[in-house]
């Protein structure tokens, strides 16, 4: 098969989910105990590992995910004390974390060992859905054996995966959205994160790939595959014939209403992507105080109220009423009668708390 | 995970919206008060369906001409009038929809009336705002308002007979021979032949006049037993039905199941409800009532204390007040409206709470038929202190 940009290579090993669509040979089964085969000793403290890991371009900055090299180049007010892997899924539809877990699991062990041992942490978490697909279940499990690492399941429903009901549903502690998990002491990746932090200690490979998840609602299937970054998103409809004339792509749930656009590449950010027909534009009503938003609201915020400051631009009402607990995971814009932009609003009122904060 | 109150996101098709939209959500109310709707329709037979239907068509007239005048008109929407007509068409007597009156009335047209109120109410809804502004109910607001006008006319003096069920009508009815009320119940007792039912007096009028110091008792003396047990129809006859009541109101039964239903739905608040009835029967049990009517009427706070009332009196004459009174009505249907009620469950709470003991003392010395609607009236007014005030605690 010839290779060009706009035709890649394309392989997929009969046993697993993912199609690579990068050049790069699969990793082995068994990775290398921590920092032995690359010749490199393990860091001795966390910015040490956020170096090594920047060099060799390993990444994550998702809604499952914070900001990996963030996490470790913090000065956290207290000592890390849990490392964190957050293996659900925030669509059941596309079950990637999972799928990740289970293909890369030495890798993904390997590296939430080298994490536990350069920050000191005491223990290892690793949060797998209920509804984790019974197979990968099972890997995941088995590769945990002998380890210090000890699963939890936990009810996956939207939104727990994210990091800020995740830390509060296992540790009680609180985290606020865009605060780094390590000033409460613990360290916070997902599945894939910590299969590249693994391959980038244990083999000092690259993180040139990543895996990714496409649910294509037209069709109702979903795709897997290991794409190069750079790559366009035009390119990977392509490779799984997803028509690009009617695609409105989403990042992650599709409730977070974050658009992509096809001509965009891929920067090992958001993982799973939907392809859907365009929404037909509705004209909101006006609010029927029905209170669906406030009691669907994860965080027990009042999104209607942050709407109201959000259009009088009144950023202290904003702040009252707990605009920087919001995880801006969309449910109450989902649950609209009148269809408001609710989730808009509280992204206006960020952006303009974000540029005030700067002046 | 506190749950949402609509379809599970992981079932979403393609939109990340749950489909649900203003006309399915008043719709899903609608569903609610079929259960009184339907229970009025039997007891007070199809004039009151006439009633109704008067009344939508009132509103839908009203509306749509209202509906074109300035930005107001723009808020104005036919599933949510309908709504409000519903309640308000629930809250009429089924007499009102009568070409003539029999006997007393001498002969007045009154079928306009459900036809004004349904323009009147479209009205008030344009002037306070329209769909989810204002914290003054329009169907409260355009009750009281034809109330203050056309007071007798409102009042309900007939139930149909078991037996002339759905088909009776209701003008034809004949006056109790020398009794204020039949003391037999409903389910047992037959009207007289040729006539659909009996014309009494409603419960309400006995339980205000006694509180409030109006009564004038035949022998210069009523004590709160004989209030009970002689000018009161039987407790059951209130809470199955068969009793003159406003139309929505002749069940109570009816009514719980109608609030259950939008419970169930999580369309309402559950401590709304729940709280307000259970505060306004403490509050009928504390607040002064007369332990007798004399020519020097006294009135005793926690009057089951005495020895002349007692615990079984007192009770029973708090559960007379919330069944014979639009307690329930307003409570599931009423209180539990979004512009009305507060976000917060804090503050729902309390406003529950000031409604209990509003609702109670205005039943007991103003009108037990309007004392529940001015106090939700009045409380709603607190509502943006209450938001204001009382925001729900963030999880982080």
């Amino acid at each position: 098969m010839t290779t060009s940009p706009s035709n890649p290579p394309t392989s997929k090993d009969s046993s697993s989910i993912f199609r690579r669509l990068d050049s790069v040979a699969p990793a082995s089964d068994k990775a290398a105990p921590a920092g032995a085969e690359a010749g490199h000793g393990l860091p001795t403290n966390l910015p040490d590992l956020a170096d090594r890991l920047a060099a060799l371009n390993v990444q994550a900055d998702r809604w499952a995910s914070p900001d990996l090299q963030a996490q470790l180049r913090a000065t956290p007010s207290r000592p890390i004390d849990t490392v964190l892997c957050n293996i659900l899924d925030e669509n059941s539809e596309a079950p990637l974390e999972a799928h990740v877990a289970a293909e890369f699991a030495p890798d993904l062990v390997g590296g939430l060992e080298a994490l536990a041992k350069v920050s000191g942490a005491s223990r290892v978490l690793a949060a797998i859905g209920h509804d984790c697909p019974q197979e990968q279940a099972r890997r995941i499990r088995d590769a945990f054996v002998g380890t210090r690492i000890v699963p939890i399941v936990l009810r996956s429903d939207y939104p727990q995966p994210n990091p800020v009901l995740l830390i509060h549903q296992i540790t009680r502690r609180h985290v606020r959205w865009g605060q780094p998990p390590t000033d409460q002491g613990i360290v916070l990746l997902d599945a894939a994160a910590a299969v590249a932090v693994g391959q980038a200690v244990n083999l000092a490979k690259p993180m040139m790939s990543v895996p990714l998840a496409i649910h294509d609602y037209t069709h109702r299937a979903t795709h897997y595959a290991i794409a190069p970054l750079g790559m366009r998103w035009r390119e990977l409809l392509d490779a799984f014939e997803i028509s690009t004339e009617l695609a409105e792509l989403r990042a992650g749930s599709p409730l977070r209403q974050i658009r992509l656009s096809i001509d965009d590449v891929i920067t090992g950010g958001e993982l799973m992507l939907s392809a859907s027909w365009p929404e037909p534009r509705v004209v909101p009503d006006p609010c029927i105080r029905c209170s669906w938003c406030v009691e669907g609201c994860p965080v027990r915020i009042r999104p209607e109220a942050l709407l109201d400051a959000a259009q009088q631009e009144d950023l202290y009402t904003a702040g009252r009423l707990g605009l920087d607990s919001c995880i801006e995971c969309g449910i109450c814009s989902y649950v609209c009668p009148s269809h408001l932009p609710l989730l808009k609003g509280i992204r206006v009122l960020r952006k303009s708390q974000t540029g005030s904060r700067k002046r | 995970m506190i749950p949402a109150a609509t379809r599970n996101p992981k079932a979403l098709t393609i939109l990340p919206h749950s489909g649900m939209n203003v006309r399915e959500y008043f719709s899903l109310h609608f569903q609610g008060a079929v259960f009184p709707l339907t229970a009025g329709v039997i007891l007070f037979g199809w004039r009151a369906a006439a009633v109704i239907m008067l009344v939508f068509l009132g509103t839908l007239a009203g509306v749509s001409i209202w509906r074109k005048i300035g930005s107001r008109g723009a808020q104005m929407n036919y599933a949510h009038a309908l709504w409000l007509a519903t309640l308000l068409a629930l809250m009429l007597p089924a007499q009102l929809a009568a070409n003539h009156l029999k006997g007393e009335y001498g002969g007045e047209l009154t079928w306009p009336l459900p036809l004004a109120a349904g323009l009147l109410l479209a009205m008030f809804i344009w002037l306070l705002g329209g769909l989810g502004s204002g914290r003054i109910h329009p169907v409260i607001v355009t009750y009281l308002f034809i109330a203050a006008l056309f007071w007798d006319l409102l009042i309900p003096h007939v139930a149909l007979d078991h037996n002339r069920l759905l088909l009776g009508d209701v003008l034809n009815s004949s006056p109790l021979p020398a009794q204020l009320v039949e003391k037999e119940p409903w389910l047992t007792r037959l009207a007289p032949p040729g006539v659909d039912g009996q014309r009494e007096q409603p419960a309400t009028e006995s339980l205000s006049k006694y509180t409030s110091g109006r009564e004038k008792p035949a022998r210069g003396w009523l004590p709160l037993q004989g209030l009970l047990r002689d000018n009161l129809p039987p407790l059951e006859d209130l809470i199955i039905g068969g009793r003159p009541a406003p139309i929505g109101m002749g069940s109570a039964v009816a009514v719980i199941i109608g609030g259950l239903f939008l419970l169930y739905r999580g369309v309402i608040d559950y401590r709304i409800p729940m709280i307000i009835v259970l505060v306004e029967f403490a509050a009928l049990l504390i607040l002064p009532i007369p332990s007798a009517v004399t020519d020097h009427t006294q009135w005793h706070w926690l009057a089951m204390r005495r020895s002349d009332v007692g615990w079984a009196a007192g009770i029973t004459f708090a559960n007379y007040e919330i069944m014979a009174s639009p307690t329930l009505f307003m409570a599931f249907f009423l209180a539990t409206a979004g512009p009305l009620r507060p976000m917060a469950r804090r503050a729902r709470t309390i406003y529950a709470i000031l409604i209990g003991v509003g609702s109670a003392a205005l039943q007991l010395y103003m009108d037990a038929s309007v004392g529940p609607y001015i106090a939700l009236l009045g409380v709603s007014l607190l509502t943006p202190v209450m938001d204001y005030r009382f925001n729900p605690r963030p999880l982080v």
